[in-house]
């Protein structure tokens, strides 16, 4: 089992003192080392753990631990930066994605592991990507767009809105606009389908299909297959586990001020995404 | 074929990241995807998951085919992963 020491520099300077902090009650504990004071740059506090992932010669399972063994830093670090906010009351300290503390540095403690248990890890924000317009395209869309008089769907701000938040670490604003997206986006498309399926119905009847009480999941799946033939539940793959999975996370922050992973919040992006892109299609 | 070279890719992403070389795609789901670009000496494969795949939690072998790739290349010295 290698004993590896996992250390991160965080985009901030911390007036802590040098030391282990517990992160959780069980054992958890990040250590805040004092920065380098190095002429011409700012301090940068660095902040360091102690991981024993189980032993492979695979590279890719080797590869899945460390970036496993990186979440679980990153999580600690991010409680850790929640309460510093809190208490210091510097709202410029925000939770970080595993690109803003980028690298993650590997160290062996103790006996020596394979070379590939101590490479850096790196992460990067966005990897290359073509741009989706051309210049051309991109200028008749905008002068179209200020030519109709009106403004952008707020759908779209919205996921705009949540892209920004999961690159600035704020992940509980991502799940939350991701889901001013979906119940947007969904919601419209939705109501105009039961309109159009039960035309000419008894009023009440297509406003009970349309209102709260019928809720959101059951919209989707079933309702949405009497009417469109296309239930979000029958989406191939895991696509409702990781929507409702995602719903969840939505109602613990709400209801129970909970806060959301890097992860969650990647994953919130994700199924907002696709809920546009079926009910483009549909 | 889990190396290849996307030509639509190719002429949309531009060079700010070096020169496009090829993709590699995971095997038989896609959970992976790594665009592989030369700049100067350096070759980085910038490592995806386009299904929505954790990195703790994959399934498809990338780390090891990327790497076999390298050393059958020469380039397994500048050759470097950075997960996107």
């Amino acid at each position: 089992m290698p004993e590896l020491q996992i250390s991160v520099d965080l985009p901030y300077y911390l007036r802590l003192a040098e030391g282990d902090y517990p992160t959780a009650l069980a054992g958890e504990v990040v250590n805040v080392v004092a920065p380098a004071l190095l002429e011409g740059a700012s301090p940068r506090t660095s902040v360091r753990a102690q991981f024993a992932p189980d032993e492979s010669a695979d590279l890719d399972e080797i590869q899945k631990r460390r970036a496993r063994c990186c979440e679980q830093l990153l999580r600690r670090i991010n409680r850790l930066l929640r309460w510093y906010r809190s208490v210091s009351r510097q709202s410029e300290i925000t939770e970080l994605t595993r690109a803003q503390v980028s690298p993650f540095r590997f160290a062996a403690v103790g006996v020596i592991p394979a070379a590939e248990w101590t490479a850096l890890l790196e992460y990067e924000a966005a990897g290359p990507q073509p741009a989706e317009l051309t210049r051309e395209q991109t200028t008749q869309d905008v002068r179209d767009g200020l030519a109709s008089g009106n403004d952008p769907d707020v759908a779209d701000l919205f996921l705009l809105d949540a892209e920004r938040a999961l690159h600035q670490g704020r992940f509980r604003e991502t799940v939350l606009f991701c889901w001013s997206t979906i119940d947007s986006v969904f919601n419209r498309r939705y109501d105009a389908l039961v309109d159009a399926a039960l035309e000419g119905e008894w009023g009440e009847a297509r406003d009970f299909f349309k209102g709260l009480d019928f809720k959101l999941r059951n919209k989707m799946s079933a309702a949405m297959r009497l009417i469109a033939n296309r239930s979000l539940f029958r989406e191939p793959g895991d696509f409702w586990q990781r929507l409702s999975g995602s719903y969840s996370k939505r109602n613990a922050i709400i209801h129970r001020g909970e806060s959301a992973t890097e992860d969650e919040a990647m994953q919130s992006v994700a199924v907002a995404r696709q809920i546009i892109r079926i009910m483009d299609e549909v | 074929m889990s190396f290849q070279r996307d030509e639509r890719y190719a002429a949309e992403v531009g060079n700010v990241f070096g020169e496009y070389l090829l993709t590699f795609v995971s095997q038989p789901q896609g959970q992976v995807r790594a665009d592989i670009f030369q700049e100067k000496k350096r070759v980085v494969a910038h490592v995806s998951f386009p299904t929505g795949a954790l990195a703790s939690q994959v399934t498809e072998p990338y780390v090891s085919p990327l790497w076999n790739y390298a050393r059958e290349k020469g380039i397994a010295d500048t050759f470097q992963l950075i997960m996107s």
